[in-house]
């Protein structure tokens, strides 16, 4: 779509409360971001350890996410399509740079070492290329600012469950305070595990869905 | 090719106890159902009105478009009504209820055959409308193309691989010379410079039938189901009639009188006395079986061998020439149905080295525009995948569906992804 | 009366699909009283615990699937058995079925039950507990015992262990093991694995019932084979070497019974041999440069992923004159 037809379909009506909230649960839980349109695996399988890395992960996405969904929602039908990916970056990086030192300085070095090189990565993670880029520029502010809250939200708490699952089975702990459980499989820390929790995840996601829709 | 390399399936035989007894002439039926469309699929009318008579052999049907063939009728009989009729086999069909007076027609006397060109064969057979009892189609049109190819091996299939059927046997052993002057005739009408009748016999047999036939004239098949019928040295196109339409060629040519009845053989653990039956054209599968008798109540009747035929429902079915097999089964044992386990059974039996369970898989997940790399056209529907399934699927019937499926301009059939 | 409808062939073989479960069960009962010979009751128990665990679990997941439990095709038993027969004898009770258990959940129900999994179930529960258990599954006590192993899990502290043949490969540098020896099957090593003489016999007797290939037997070894030979881990020679990588760890139990399982592998007999080529090669390498001292599992579940592929290039090679003709026609 050129941007003069883009500026001419912008929904108008995308301001309502009622729209806004099938946008959220829409982009929230329907279609997950990470369990239906499998994007955005990659920080949650390597560094979705802890729970604290969890939580990291998810602020530095809505910290990048939300402006630059903002931004393309106001002015990036005015910009170029090409134009769009390496600008959305360049802010991403001086914010995810920010975000850096505020955690290594400030929060904590432990943390800053854990999250290795899945920080800087949340620049260039699919999930705000292919969200920021396909619904923030069609769509009203309100309802991309919304649909970008609603992403990290889905994000984060998949990535939450993920982490905390994994921090208890292999560490024994949860955000670093020790729990007295049975089981220890200190091979939980590896990918698989990840990927066959997301797995499970995303099959009871989508039996909530039928469920649902079968009683609407 | 040997045991272990070449593909198919080893069947299990049961043609006795059909196949030593002499073929029996059954009572004459009461009426006989003729379907008014002729061996070359041209729609006839009776040229007779409502309660005349008929003489067997006489012309009973003219074709409706000039060019065709006509229908001659099969007994001598009074011609009743009109009846359209579902017939597996041709669809449906307008069809001549005749009442049944004599079943048999009057010897006449042979005449010599030596003398008749290629062209005259050719337009005796399409005259008299034999159709070959191995496929159902007309000899006329099958020697037409023969004629066009070069180097043809002519091979009167008598070779029965399938497990029930003795009619071509019990044939042999009736006229095995007169077979072979058919033969012969047939040979001259497409120029074949080889042909043999394709047997597969126990040792005794063969040697009796060789006496009776010239010793080149019988090639015994060896191999697995379906195995070929001729000897691939020398290379040549090879062109499959039946031993029925031989001899029917020969009666044609010697006493100019058109094929009126056909031989069946009769079989199943339902029927009470299995046997090979003279059978006029027309008649109902319901009197072919009272006539062997029924021991029990069947629960399948088959038209057409175990492997390749078609279940009816009903038993007022004509038989047309295309017949060579009627089965009445009580028990069909099949092993319990499972989905496809992958053990590559059929893979092994299919002669024409397809993938029997691939086509099924994509055919079942609706994957039409990748099923030409598979080449289901190849497949002849012999039925050995389907045997040999130890999960009782269904995987003929897939192949066949996925050749159908070529021509339905409603599935995208294209040239998907090239594995 | 209507006469009922059915499709042709109307004669088909009576061999059911169960049956070639059921000559997998039975061709490891010899390994079982083999290994009971050395090491008492318990190997037997364990490999029942796999059976029974994999049994149970595949029954809940139906009832939680709402579909008919189809255990009896003999899959899921296969399955467990294969599990227990290949972990140590002294390993607790509650390792195969933890595999049996994540083979059943993780691996074969959510793919589609029996027929329809991608990987063969009985490889990814090894893998799993080659993963999380290693230590429990690679100590293996010595054979030269003489007394039968407990049989409760508490009492198995103080059991002398021995080396298996494939620590020591892993190790490097000369093996203490003579050939003679290995084909006995006198060495440490998993239950159904160890007795290499008996393994050949049945996979002679599973050849014979049509319920294994030699087309993925053959290349599988001899790929082996000939890496093992070019590339030796055990010093002596490269027929010393042979011996020792084909007898040690469980690589050959894996070609016999994990690589011929029929939903997974190759049904035409070209992509059979690519297939066993390609597990042979990811065999050897997860020897030489895995983590672990036997990482067949791995590379089985490697190669499973090929398998489809593999099929149809293979069936597409030897066709290929058909498929173009065809195409030119079309």
């Amino acid at each position: 779509m050129s941007n003069m037809e883009i500026r001419k379909n912008k929904r108008p009506s995308s301001r309502k409360p009622a729209e806004l909230r099938n946008v959220f649960f829409d982009a929230f839980l329907a279609n997950n971001i990470v369990l239906i349109q499998a994007i955005g695996i990659t920080p949650i399988v390597a560094a979705g350890v802890t729970l604290q890395n969890g939580v990291a992960l998810t602020l530095c996405t809505a910290a990048v996410l939300l402006p630059a969904s903002l931004f393309l929602s106001y002015i990036g039908d005015r910009l170029p399509s090409w134009i769009r990916a390496p600008l959305y970056m360049l802010g991403a990086i001086i914010i995810l740079l920010g975000a850096s030192i505020l955690i290594d300085r400030l929060i904590s070095q432990q943390l800053y070492a854990n999250l290795y090189i899945f920080l800087p990565l949340t620049a260039v993670n699919s999930l705000v290329l292919y969200r920021a880029g396909g619904f923030s520029v069609s769509h009203e502010p309100v309802a991309a600012l919304t649909e970008a809250i609603a992403s990290s939200l889905g994000f984060g708490l998949v990535i939450c469950v993920v982490s905390a699952l994994r921090e208890i089975a292999s560490y024994g702990t949860l955000w670093s305070v020790p729990i007295n459980s049975a089981v220890k499989l200190s091979e939980a820390a590896l990918p698989y595990a990840a990927f066959l929790l997301l797995g499970f995840m995303a099959a009871f996601l989508q039996w909530l869905k039928t469920v649902l829709e079968r009683r609407t | 090719m040997s045991k272990f390399t070449n593909r198919g399936v080893f069947l299990p035989l049961i043609k006795e106890p059909a196949a030593s007894r002499p073929i029996e002439d059954i009572t004459p039926p009461a009426q006989v159902v003729v379907p008014m469309l002729a061996g070359d699929g041209s729609n006839n009318q009776p040229v007779i009105k409502a309660y005349e008579t008929v003489l067997h052999g006489d012309v009973f049907g003219q074709p409706v478009q000039a060019g065709g063939c006509p229908i001659y009728s099969p007994v001598t009989g009074v011609f009743n009504s009109v009846r359209n009729i579902l017939h597996p086999l041709l669809g449906t069909v307008s069809c001549a209820v005749l009442d049944c007076l004599v079943s048999k027609g009057e010897n006449r006397k042979e005449k010599s055959v030596e003398k008749l060109t290629a062209e005259e064969i050719l337009e005796l057979s399409f005259r008299m409308g034999i159709v070959d009892e191995l496929d159902g189609i007309l000899l006329a049109s099958k020697l037409a193309a023969g004629r066009k190819l070069r180097n043809v091996i002519l091979v009167a299939d008598a070779s029965e691989q399938e497990p029930y059927c003795s009619a071509a046997w019990s044939v042999l052993n009736e006229s095995a010379e007169k077979v072979w002057r058919g033969l012969e005739l047939a040979a001259r009408t497409v120029r074949a410079k080889k042909y043999h009748i394709a047997v597969k016999l126990e040792k005794g047999n063969l040697k009796n039938l060789k006496g009776r036939i010239s010793d080149n004239g019988l090639y015994q098949v060896k191999g697995k189901y379906p195995a070929r019928v001729y000897s691939k040295k020398g290379g040549g196109t090879v062109c499959r009639i039946g031993v029925q339409a031989c001899l029917a060629l020969y009666l044609a040519a010697a006493t100019d009188q058109p094929p009126c009845d056909c031989i069946i053989t009769v079989a199943g653990d339902a029927v009470a006395n299995p046997c090979n039956v003279r059978v006029p054209l027309g008649t109902t599968v319901e009197d072919i079986l009272r006539f062997c008798g029924l021991s029990q109540e069947p629960a399948y009747i088959i038209l057409g061998d175990a492997m390749t035929g078609i279940t009816i429902q009903s038993t007022d079915i004509p038989i047309i020439s295309g017949i060579t097999c009627l089965l009445a089964l009580k028990n069909l044992p099949r092993p319990p149905v499972h989905t496809c386990i992958g053990c590559g059974r059929c893979v092994r039996a299919c002669h024409a080295n397809l993938l029997p369970y691939e086509i099924m898989r994509r055919l079942d997940n609706m994957q039409y525009e990748r099923l030409a790399t598979l080449l289901p056209d190849e497949c002849d529907g012999c039925g050995a995948c389907s045997h040999v399934c130890p999960c009782s699927l269904e995987v003929t019937s897939k192949v066949l569906e996925a050749q159908d499926a070529h021509g339905n301009i409603f599935m995208k059939w294209g040239d998907g992804d090239d594995l | 009366m209507t006469y009922k409808t059915a499709r042709a062939p109307h004669l088909r073989r009576a061999e059911r699909a169960s049956m070639m479960c059921v000559d997998v069960l039975i061709a490891l009962v010899p390994l079982c009283i083999f290994s009971s010979v050395y090491y008492g009751l318990r190997p037997v128990l364990l490999v029942l615990t796999g059976i029974i665990s994999a049994i149970i679990s595949e029954t809940l997941c139906c009832l939680f699937m709402r579909r008919k439990p189809s255990v009896s095709d003999g899959t899921t038993a296969v399955t467990g058995a294969l599990v227990g027969a290949l972990v140590s004898p002294l390993s607790p009770y509650w390792l195969p079925a933890a595999g049996a258990i994540f083979a059943i959940v993780a691996v074969k129900m959510p793919m589609g039950g029996s027929g329809r999994n991608l990987f063969n179930p009985a490889a990814a529960g090894m893998a799993a507990i080659t993963l999380c258990f290693q230590g429990f599954l690679f100590t293996y006590p010595d054979p030269g015992l003489g007394i039968p192993l407990p049989l409760a899990d508490n009492a198995l502290s103080g059991i002398i262990t021995q080396s298996s043949p494939a620590a020591q490969l892993a190790e490097g540098g000369r093996t203490l093991y003579d050939p003679a020896i290995l084909l006995l099957g006198d060495f440490p090593g998993p239950i159904g694995a160890t007795a290499i003489s008996i393994l050949l016999a049945i996979a002679v007797y599973l050849y014979i019932r049509r319920a294994v290939s030699a087309m993925i037997i053959l290349p599988y070894l001899a790929t082996c084979a000939v890496l093992a030979a070019v590339f030796p881990r055990a010093s002596g020679g490269s027929w010393l070497s042979i011996m020792m990588e084909l007898c040690s760890g469980y690589l050959l139990f894996a070609g016999v019974f994990l690589l011929n399982d029929p939903v997974t592998a190759p049904r035409h007999w070209l992509g059979r041999v690519f297939y066993g080529i390609l597990a042979g090669l990811f065999v050897m390498l997860m020897r030489y440069f895995g983590r672990f001292e036997e990482g067949v599992c791995f590379a089985i579940l490697l190669a499973n992923a090929f398998s489809t592929t593999l099929d149809r290039f293979g069936w597409y090679l030897l066709n290929l004159k058909r498929i173009r003709g065809r195409r030119r026609v079309a």
